[in-house]
């Protein structure tokens, strides 16, 4: 028993300390222990005797307490209370508070001093931060480092500086000081809170993490993708520290589970399947434990353990439990020698069944352990296997069929050494025989047959490939390879893709009756259930790696505005609440998920397992990763909490157990039911037409005719009343009297003010366009620009800028574009003429006519377009331009003169008149828009030889006109922009021809025509046409090469060689020909298509 | 002539001011309305969509009658839900990971849809003789796509892509089938979480005409985990920060550019893991944004939305809460409704919830 159970134990019960921490000072004399009252310190060379109390006051258990770790300082020790730090100095039995440390605003969840730094010590926090502090310096931390989540572990790195870790949830960082806020290295380690983190002692790079999952895993932190071992203890881990010798591990289980375990376990990392020892001793679950420094020499090691019973253990680790956990004292070549002397061989024997046969014991006596797994394999290999110091070779076989998903052991015949194994990865299939020499692992590698397969057979020499370089690898090191070699085989088969059914497979062995199994299984799984499963890329899902820590947490509720009038939700179900509803906000990253992926289910389950039946946790498999994480573990259902009280409140009443097993079965599983329903949300999409601005009813039935403004705005007003838009009504009410014929604007500059100028003219306009804007109704916008657009505008200042152009590079299409319209009374250039043309239209339905127009203006004008027209050459360039034309002008009234001179003075006074705010004419002047400005140039370019006084008066007019406007044409551009954007509206809202409405009152602004223009010479008079009409004789230009009758509507030319005609017609002749109608002898079918191409290309 | 004008002018004032007067009231009379109607907002349409597991984003089409639907079971799914119905038209597979978000194309393209996804991918779904299969796949990124956004139609078919990998991808089609792409590689150190274009005709654009000709200005916006806001400008065929906009306080986890409805003021919204929303407004003159804290949530905000016409804003965040905020004629935000998700509830104010 002493054996199995420990070495030689020393117990020192100290029944009224209550103590909640305990610590063992660096040089292994006292052990501190921490309890809300008292300080206690025992010395542990006399543990039962020696004991300093120190009394202190305070309503907080001390969470944790640590002795400095540099010799030098042995004395001093830390404790954390609540918020608080207290440095205290143990000098002559007596405790000296050094100083407090205070900066944490939530309880100290662990402290750690620097191995390096002798007055540093690290603490952390649930709020998050991450300080230290230099002793000397008490009043504030030195460092902080702030993370998201609260961190309850803190480790400095023992062997290399500058390099701690903490622990968060179920992830571990990595930080180096130096760095700053940044963690060098993340590891999301367990999908559960981690519960202790240790560092190696001898390599700066491993750690070990014990965590809620009940797994303890050791990492190299560089590789924080996967963890170097991972033990599986069966129940949720407190802490696991690293052995000061070999590669052994020592883990307690968490202790407020307070579920009779009691003992403490000695693993050794390669050996995952069983500890290697167990400490059994304590009478309630331990609380700490801690190695004690050994003097120099000493070959045992002491392990100081405190628990809830209140007592005090000092446990001897003596040397050959230190090789069972991979120590080795001697050299390689001395294990050698040992393993062959047979002594060795029983004494590892002994050891081995101890504690097999211990943990048999444990099973019956106090029946705890989930974990029946290894018992099975254990006890009928132990008794054939031969070796400890590795695994046998029957653990080793535990742990791959265990461990590797696809494994079947088929046969195995240990006496000869020999296992056979049957591999499958989706539809490959592989029977291998590993056979493993007496020797093995020691530099002695396993040989591998190949017995059957449906892969290739170059894959087989892959297979053999891999396994010999893997073992041969392993068995250099005297370590098992099995495992490793099984998962690279397990590799290549799953890239080796599908796996071909008729080749020839060198066996014998395989029956019909398999073979058709194979087929059936194979194409079973070839039914593509889902494009996804049939893929041979496994799914990506979060892991919780550390890419997962940049990505953001996903969405799980949102709402978007869709359309016009459709607003999208979707939510998480109200059934279903947050799982960390305590906490204040939802994590941000990804990564954060994995901590709520399973501690909250494993945690349930472990809860409920142990009220409901024994039974059916030990049948139970271990909890196993789940593949990947979903966001809805985040979430959980809001009743689940009492529902579980209500049933373990119904098991204490129940006395019968059949009850207790079979109805939280049930409950449970409509749980699972009801959750599985209630995980998606309904869709919702609310229409929210009622306050949008724009209305689809209005879009609809609004009337926009320029010619009945009247009428229209009335309609409007009625439109507006049927849905109540009381603010509408008012508005059209006001359109309709400022679109009063009577307030046209006159076109002479020297009437009357305009309306536009007059406070209710463009200023209102302007208020009521600003109100629209400010409540974003653009419905009203567009329809207030449309209704105050000026039709005729847009042809002014697109055509002068195309003719003046034109006028430069050929002079013939000036005379023509003058011949063209002659029909205008005033005969001006083509400049005036559209600004004339213009005021015409205004003029029709205005109170001036174009009678009206004092004649002095035609005169004055008309002269100008001399210099262009006349054949005679300019003047020369003595004479100036403004002699030229006064001398014509002088020529035919000399009261013309007059008016002329008078005409500034006049418009001078029109501009004093009507500027009521004071505005002088040089800011109206320098207000004019860009687009505007470029075409007055274009006029001077053009009207180079007119007198700079007419120029002047031409400007005049410009102002007059654009004075006139209701609408700012300065912000022309804007309005344009307002009326396609109502137009886009109405097009989501399938309005095609009330948006078509709105876009003819609408600039047209697309100027560059990408088309190709077929250049035709009339029929009729062979003249050059571009259009459809000849302009001279007024005939359709093209005529049809079928029927030779001009076409008037859709006309269809090949490019190559012009002939063309109606569309029909041209359809039909090129359905069963290829050759141009005409004769001409062009194959028009190729060359278009040949020249469509290369047009293309080009 | 004088006294005339005079007389007029007396009359017009006495009838303007009372028309301003009406009008005045009317408004304030609408807006009064306008928090009633929203308790009146009906649901129109509850579609139950039978994922698998918790949805990352629903869009409706441009004409508001297919809904698109992704979900972290790794499919997408398209519903008709014109006058009320729900059918499933297609279940699309083809992520291998959880969807995060879709877009829709105009529909001068065709039906189109953009998803993208933890797998790195972004996918363009289309919409073919009545089925839907894939058009394009881009997997040039390293690491999951948090956003996907298509361009304004103006620009042709094009669409801008952040992923946590820090970079924004903007993939045009050329027109002949091939796509281009163009990456901005850092755009947001540690990651990039959302982008939106701005509307086709940038405010600034508008009275340079000769820039206007040239071509119109692509702009968007992204927010990433560096917490800043960023416009990126397409500056002859390259795309560079234009600005760069600093006040929140953790990862920005969306931004929206508001619709332009043809005014010169620009409107971003963006909300972030600190819990506030920040409304981001230029005026269209300067190339100063300047900002207002919309509201300091409670819980982390997620997602923000505008309205066609950009006045009114929908925030939704990890409290599974959706609010409406608009802005009032003075230029204050007020929170016009409050959307319970899961109830599908709609109460006037937080606090009644």
């Amino acid at each position: 028993m002493a054996v199995r159970w420990s070495t030689e134990q020393v117990v020192a019960e100290f029944k009224d300390f209550q103590a909640s921490a305990m610590a063992v000072d660096c040089v292994g004399q006292w052990a501190l222990l921490a309890g809300r009252k008292n300080l206690a310190f025992v010395d542990l060379n006399k543990p039962s005797q020696t004991v300093v109390k120190v009394t202190r006051q305070s309503k907080w258990d001390i969470g944790c307490v640590q002795w400095n770790r540099h010799a030098s300082h042995a004395y001093r020790f830390v404790t954390a209370c609540n918020q608080r730090l207290d440095v205290f100095d143990f000098r002559d039995a007596s405790a000296v508070h050094l100083c407090s440390l205070k900066a944490h605003s939530r309880t100290v969840s662990d402290i750690d001093w620097s191995p390096f730094d002798v007055n540093v010590v690290a603490s952390c926090s649930v709020d998050t931060f991450t300080y230290f502090w230099d002793v000397r310096d008490s009043k504030k931390p030195v460092k902080s480092f702030q993370t998201v989540s609260g961190a309850y572990q803190v480790k400095w790195n023992k062997v290399t500086n500058n390099l701690f870790a903490t622990t968060h949830d179920g992830d571990v960082r990595i930080w180096d000081p130096r760095k700053g806020n940044t963690p060098v290295q993340y590891i999301s380690a367990h999908p559960s809170k981690i519960h202790g983190l240790d560092w190696s002692n001898t390599d700066q790079n491993k750690l070990v993490t014990a965590s809620q999952d009940c797994n303890i895993r050791v990492w190299d932190y560089n590789n924080p993708r996967k963890s170097e071992a991972m033990i599986n203890s069966g129940n949720p881990v407190w802490r696991a520290r690293y052995t000061p010798f070999g590669e052994g591990v020592v883990s307690v289980v968490v202790p407020q589970l307070r579920r009779g375990e009691n003992s403490l376990y000695l693993w050794h990392i390669r050996n995952q399947a069983s500890p290697v020892h167990t400490f059994v001793g304590h009478k309630d679950v331990i609380l700490e434990f801690q190695w004690r420094k050994q003097p120099e020499g000493a070959r045992d090691h002491q392990l100081v353990t405190w628990s809830k019973d209140q007592s005090l253990r000092i446990w001897k680790v003596d040397p050959t439990m230190q090789k069972s956990c991979g120590y080795e004292i001697d050299d390689l070549e001395d294990c050698l020698v040992e393993d062959d002397t047979p002594s060795q061989n029983t004494s590892h024997f002994n050891g081995f069944e101890s504690v097999t046969n211990k943990r048999l014991d444990t099973h019956s006596s106090d029946r705890t352990r989930a974990n029946s797994g290894p018992v099975r394999g254990g006890t009928q290999l132990s008794l054939m296997s031969s070796r400890l110091s590795v695994l046998t070779l029957g653990q080793e076989l535990n742990e791959v069929i265990e461990q590797t998903p696809g494994v079947k052991l088929e046969e195995a015949d240990l006496p000869n050494r020999t296992l056979t194994f049957k591999l499958t990865k989706g539809q490959n299939s592989l029977d291998i025989s590993v056979s493993f020499p007496e020797k093995y692992p020691i530099r002695v590698a396993p040989q591998l047959t190949i017995l059957q397969s449906n892969l290739d057979p170059d894959v087989y020499v892959r297979i053999m490939k891999v396994f010999n370089d893997t073992s041969s690898i392993h068995v250099k090191k005297n370590v098992n390879c099995l495992e490793p070699c099984i998962k690279q085989i397990m590799l290549v088969i799953e890239k080796s893709g599908t796996p071909t059914l008729t080749q020839d497979i060198p066996s014998a062995v395989e029956d019909r009756k398999s073979m058709l199994d194979k087929k059936f299984h194979v194409e079973k799984v070839r039914q593509p259930t889902s494009p996804v499963a049939q893929s041979n890329v496994s799914p990506m899902y979060p892991t919780g790696g550390f890419q997962d820590l940049c990505i953001p947490f996903p969405r799980t509720c949102g709402a978007s505005f869709c359309s016009n009038d459709f607003l999208v939700t979707f939510a998480v179900p109200a059934a279903l609440k947050k799982v960390n509803e305590d906490s204040e906000v939802t994590p941000r990253a990804l990564s954060d998920l994995v901590s709520y992926s399973l501690s909250q289910s494993q945690w349930m389950r472990n809860q409920s397992n142990s009220f409901v039946s024994l039974s059916l946790f030990y049948s139970s498999p271990p909890p196993q990763p789940p593949e990947g994480i979903s966001v809805s573990s985040f979430y959980t259902e809001k009743s689940s909490k009492n529902r579980h009280h209500r049933s373990s409140h119904h098991h204490h009443k129940s006395r019968s157990r059949d009850s207790r097993e079979n109805k939280p079965d049930k409950e449970r599983e409509s749980d699972r039911v009801s959750k599985k329903m209630q995980k998606v949300g309904f869709i919702k999409v609310y229409d929210i037409s009622c306050i949008n601005p724009v209305n689809k009813y209005l879009a609809q039935n609004y009337r926009l005719d320029l010619d009945k403004l009247g009428e229209t705005c009335r309609h409007n007003v009625d439109v507006a009343t049927k849905i109540g838009r009381k603010d509408l009504i008012q508005l059209w009410q006001l359109v309709c009297h400022m679109t009063q014929p009577s307030l046209k604007p006159s076109p002479n500059i020297a009437h009357e003010a305009p309306w536009a100028y007059c406070p209710f003219g463009r200023p209102l306009l302007k208020q009521m366009l600003d109100h629209s804007a400010k409540s974003r109704d653009v419905q009203t916008m567009a329809m207030l620009c449309c209704v105050f657009w000026d039709r005729d505008r847009p042809k002014k200042d697109r055509i002068p800028f195309d003719r003046t152009s034109q006028s430069k590079n050929e002079p013939r299409s000036t005379f023509e574009y003058a011949a063209a319209n002659t029909y205008n009374p005033y005969h001006t250039v083509s400049s005036m003429t559209n600004l004339l043309k213009g005021w015409t239209s205004i003029n029709k339905t205005g109170s001036a006519t174009a009678a009206s127009l004092p004649p002095h203006t035609q005169q004055q004008i008309s002269p100008s377009p001399f210099p262009l027209l006349s054949p005679v050459p300019p003047p020369p360039p003595s004479s100036s331009p403004s002699s030229l034309l006064a001398s014509g002008s002088a020529r035919g009234k000399g009261r013309t003169m007059a008016e002329v001179a008078s005409q500034p003075n006049l418009a001078a006074l029109f501009r004093a008149g009507r500027s009521k705010s004071g505005k002088s004419a040089a800011v109206i002047k320098s207000k004019r828009s860009f687009s505007w400005s470029e075409s007055c140039d274009e006029f001077t370019r053009v009207e180079d030889n007119k007198d700079p006084r007419e120029r002047e008066m031409e400007r005049e007019k410009t102002l007059h006109y654009n004075n006139s406007q209701m609408l700012d044409p300065e912000l022309r551009p804007q309005y344009e922009q307002i009326k396609k954007a109502y137009a886009n509206i109405l097009f989501k809202w399938g309005l095609l021809n009330e948006r078509a409405h709105i876009l003819k009152h609408t600039d047209s602004t697309d100027t560059e025509h990408r088309v190709i223009e077929c250049r035709v010479s009339c029929f009729n008079c062979s003249e050059d046409v571009r259009g459809a009409q000849c302009h001279r004789c007024k005939y359709p230009a093209l005529r049809c090469s079928i029927c030779h009758i001009g076409v008037r509507g859709l006309s269809i030319i090949c490019l190559a060689c012009g002939d063309g005609g109606h569309t029909s017609h041209m359809m039909t002749w090129f359905s069963q020909q290829s050759v141009c109608p005409t004769g001409c002898g062009c194959v028009c079918l190729q060359e278009n298509t040949f020249r469509s191409l290369t047009d293309q290309g080009s | 002539m004088m006294t005339y004008f005079l007389q007029d002018f007396n009359i017009c004032l006495a009838l303007a001011v009372l028309i301003c007067v009406h009008m005045a009231w009317g408004e304030k009379e609408g807006e009064k309305e306008e928090i009633e109607n929203m308790t009146k907002a009906s649901v129109i349409n509850s579609v139950d969509t039978a994922h698998e597991d918790m949805i990352h984003d629903a869009q409706l089409d441009y004409y508001g009658t297919k809904l698109a639907t992704c979900s972290s079971d790794r499919s997408i799914k398209i519903f008709d839900v014109t006058n009320g119905q729900q059918t499933l038209i297609t279940h699309l597979r083809g992520h291998e990971g959880p969807v995060w978000q879709l877009s829709w194309a105009h529909p001068m393209f065709g039906h189109m849809l953009a998803s993208c996804g933890y797998d790195r991918k972004v996918i363009i779904w289309k919409e073919t003789n009545g089925s839907w299969g894939k058009l394009y796949e881009y997997a040039h990124h390293d690491s999951s796509v948090n956003s996907v956004s298509f361009a304004p139609h103006e620009y042709g078919l094009m669409l801008a892509c952040g992923s946590s990998d820090g970079s924004i991808s903007i993939i045009s089609s050329t027109g002949d089938g091939n796509w281009e792409t163009k990456k901005i590689n850092n755009a947001h150190t540690i990651g990039c979480n959302a982008v939106s274009w701005a509307p086709a005709t940038a405010p600034n654009s508008l009275f340079d005409q000769q820039i206007a000709q040239q071509g119109l200005i692509k702009r968007f916006v992204s927010g990433g985990c560096d917490f800043l806001v960023k416009i990126w400008i397409e500056d002859n065929g390259q795309w560079v920060e234009e600005q760069k906009l600093e006040g929140h306080s953790d990862w920005v986890r969306d931004v929206a550019w508001a619709h332009s409805i043809g005014l010169q003021k620009s409107i971003i919204a963006s909300c972030s893991q600190d819990c506030r929303v920040i409304i981001w407004t230029n005026d269209g003159i300067s190339n100063t944004w300047s900002s207002k804290i919309l509201n300091k949530f409670e819980d982390v905000v997620w997602h923000v939305s505008w309205s066609t016409t950009g006045n009114i804003l929908a925030v939704s965040g990890g409290d599974n809460k959706v609010t409406l905020w608009k802005e009032s004629l003075e230029g204050h935000w007020v929170c016009i409704s409050d959307v319970h998700k899961g109830q599908g509830t709609i109460g006037d104010r937080p606090a009644s919830g």
